[in-house]
């Protein structure tokens, strides 16, 4: 279902957001933390946690696949 | 919220996708002629969008100096594609792999793993000759370095919906930032299509629209953008059906078979060796897809991969290939369900069926230089014809694609799209957006891609392919009542119709082709033989300029030059 976020660990880079190949995340500006704007997209590929410099990304399985 | 038009943009290289065969084309052409201006456009990003966007555990397919021969991949390519795959493609691919491999490395970009002899480890998958050289690196960021450092003019968030031609000439493509919502118009004196094949088409058994085996991303508008421009396509009856982890979309399959293992069924039986006692798991993919499906149907399921005979050292090459280098996440898929490769049988299902130019023999139909039918427009990758040839010919003809698009060049002047046709697209995209109400993109999508294993999947029935023909029609005029609230769900109303346009094409190319051939890659119920008619002859699927209608016809498959 996209990114799961560690919110003590994420600096707000916004690295997860700008290279996600599915659009799938956005960042809330207001909150400075990523979301999945479109959930359903998502190809669990991985590249949110390959991007992220600080770890706080973790990719989540949809419901469909665990 | 409105899609806005702003100012045109011009180039003289235009390549859209920035996947696995865009960004070689890219710096090619800059490496031959440093002073022609490239503009290269991905509606992901060239740092991580396309197919490999992880990276990928092997290079498939290379020809290394004294390992194989040209002349072995000729003719596995010939016995995987029952004769229709252009040979003279093949052998560029086996020709100029090698000298792709050895720049990777140069650069960079990527490692090749070599035994304790100083070998590269290549592996055997294809039924004749060894071709899979192994390879780690994170490869696509490497090469948007090197692209950024030799001034290629990159645009991420950058779909193309349309290609424009003018008399028989590519004039540039229709751009749609799919976070901003800007139109642009490029023109361009070349274009070179590099947007994958069909990922997005059978509905995957786990019910998630994108859980996929190949690139979900890819929805087939490459296949659209070609045809409407009045190019050719090839092979789109071919159903490309992969093995697929359970649940999960691969990769495995190539890694795992590459390495010795097996394919076996409930009752622990190496069922290949009654389809293909010659070349067992690494039969043609239409041979191991009717043997897989007719285990199913007799109840021998389910079917798994066996990796449990491997030594230590092997599974541990295979889990270090898979998950350090092509997806990480596999390793927590693993985790999740419990399964240690090494020790455990792996279920798997079957994927798609997709169409893919590396997988299969399925897209444009392109020469030696990659070139299309519509001049100046070349194609490269997953999108073209070039024969199961995998990240190999999609190096190897972005780079042939570039070079003689550079080479040309001086030569080359913009051709004057239609203002009519750009003001169609516009009009095109912004539709969805200006409904008040009516059906989302994604359950558009799901209704048109559940129809698609049905219709499609061998044996395949005049009367299904018939019905799947009249849904076709159907699906177009729903188009109308589909509403987009924003870019995004733009982009997937693009993806959509492409889904439905590639749908017509395989339908009509499966009703053209009047005989069976590679396995159930393509088998009719109606006629169940080979039809020496249909020998060396491709099903080529074209839109009809004068009334706008879908054609398919037959035409030779090249004659091997030699």
């Amino acid at each position: 279902m996209g990114i799961k976020v560690d919110k003590e660990k994420c600096v707000g880079c916004g690295r997860c957001a700008d290279e996600c190949p599915g659009d799938v995340i956005r960042m809330d500006r207001r909150r400075k933390l990523p979301y999945n704007k479109y959930k359903n997209d998502c190809w669990y590929c991985g590249v949110c946690e390959q991007e992220c410099p600080t770890g706080a990304a973790k990719m989540e399985f949809p419901c469909l696949i665990v | 919220m409105r899609i806005v038009r702003k100012e045109d943009l011009a180039a003289d290289l235009l390549v859209i996708g920035g996947g696995t065969a865009g960004p070689m084309a890219a710096l090619k052409a800059k490496m031959k002629n440093p002073a022609l201006d490239v503009l290269l456009v991905d509606k992901a990003t060239v740092r991580r969008g396309g197919s490999i966007c992880r990276g990928m555990d092997a290079f498939n397919n290379v020809t290394v100096p004294g390992v194989a021969t040209v002349q072995q991949y000729i003719d596995s390519i010939d016995l995987m594609s029952d004769g229709i795959a252009d040979p003279n493609i093949s052998k560029v691919v086996a020709e100029k792999s090698f000298a792709i491999l050895r720049e990777l490395e140069e650069w960079g970009v990527a490692t090749f793993p070599r035994d304790a002899d100083g070998n590269y480890m290549v592996q055997k998958f294809h039924p004749k000759g060894a071709f899979l050289a192994e390879m780690r690196g994170d490869i696509k960021p490497a090469m948007a370095k090197l692209l950024a450092e030799r001034g290629v003019r990159v645009l991420n968030r950058t779909m193309a919906t349309r290609l424009f031609a003018a008399g028989g000439r590519v004039a540039g493509a229709a751009l749609f930032n799919i976070r901003s919502g800007v139109f642009q118009l490029c023109r361009a004196k070349a274009v070179i299509l590099c947007t994958g094949g069909q990922g997005r088409f059978g509905l995957p058994d786990s019910g998630y629209l994108f859980g996929t085996f190949d690139c979900p991303f890819n929805a087939g508008e490459g296949y659209a953008m070609v045809y409407h421009a009045g190019g050719e396509l090839a092979n789109m009856e071919y159903n490309d059906v992969s093995p697929m982890l359970k649940d999960y979309e691969g990769p495995g399959h190539s890694t795992f078979i590459r390495h010795g293992g097996y394919l076996v069924n409930s009752l622990g039986e190496r069922f290949m060796a009654k389809y293909s006692p010659e070349f067992l798991e690494r039969a043609p993919s239409g041979i191991r897809e009717r043997a897989m499906r007719t285990e199913l149907r007799e109840g021998r399921g389910p079917i798994y991969y066996d990796l449990r005979h491997l030594s230590p050292e092997t599974v541990e090459l295979i889990k270090e290939g898979i998950f350090a280098a092509e997806r990480p996440t596999e390793k927590d898929f693993f985790a999740l369900k419990g399964i240690d490769i090494g020790k455990d049988l792996i279920e798997l299902t079957l994927s798609g069926p997709n169409m893919c130019g590396g997988h299969g023999p399925t897209g444009a139909l392109v020469g030696v230089n990659a070139e299309t039918r519509v001049e100046n427009l070349y194609a490269a990758g997953d999108v073209a014809s070039t024969g199961w040839g995998f990240v190999g010919a999609a190096w190897v003809f972005g780079t042939v694609a570039a070079e003689d698009a550079a080479g040309r060049m001086p030569a080359l002047a913009f051709a004057a799209p239609d203002n009519r046709e750009v003001a169609q697209e516009l009009a095109r995209l912004r539709a969805p957006l200006g409904r008040e109400d009516g059906f989302d993109p994604e359950e558009m999508e799901y209704k048109v891609r559940r129809i698609i294993k049905p219709h499609l999947t061998s044996p395949k029935s005049e009367a299904r392919l018939q019905a799947a023909l009249r849904a076709v029609e159907g699906f177009r005029a729903d188009m109308d009542k589909v509403r987009a609230r924003d870019y995004h769900e733009v982009m997937k109303c693009v993806e959509v119709a492409a889904i439905i346009d590639t749908l017509e094409m395989a339908v009509r190319a499966s009703l053209a082709r009047k005989e069976s051939r590679w396995g159930y890659g393509h088998y009719r119920i109606e006629h169940p033989e080979k039809d020496a008619a249909w020998a060396k002859k491709y099903a080529v699927v074209a839109k009809d300029m004068a009334t706008g209608g879908m054609v398919t016809y037959a035409k030779p498959v090249p004659e091997y030059r030699g």
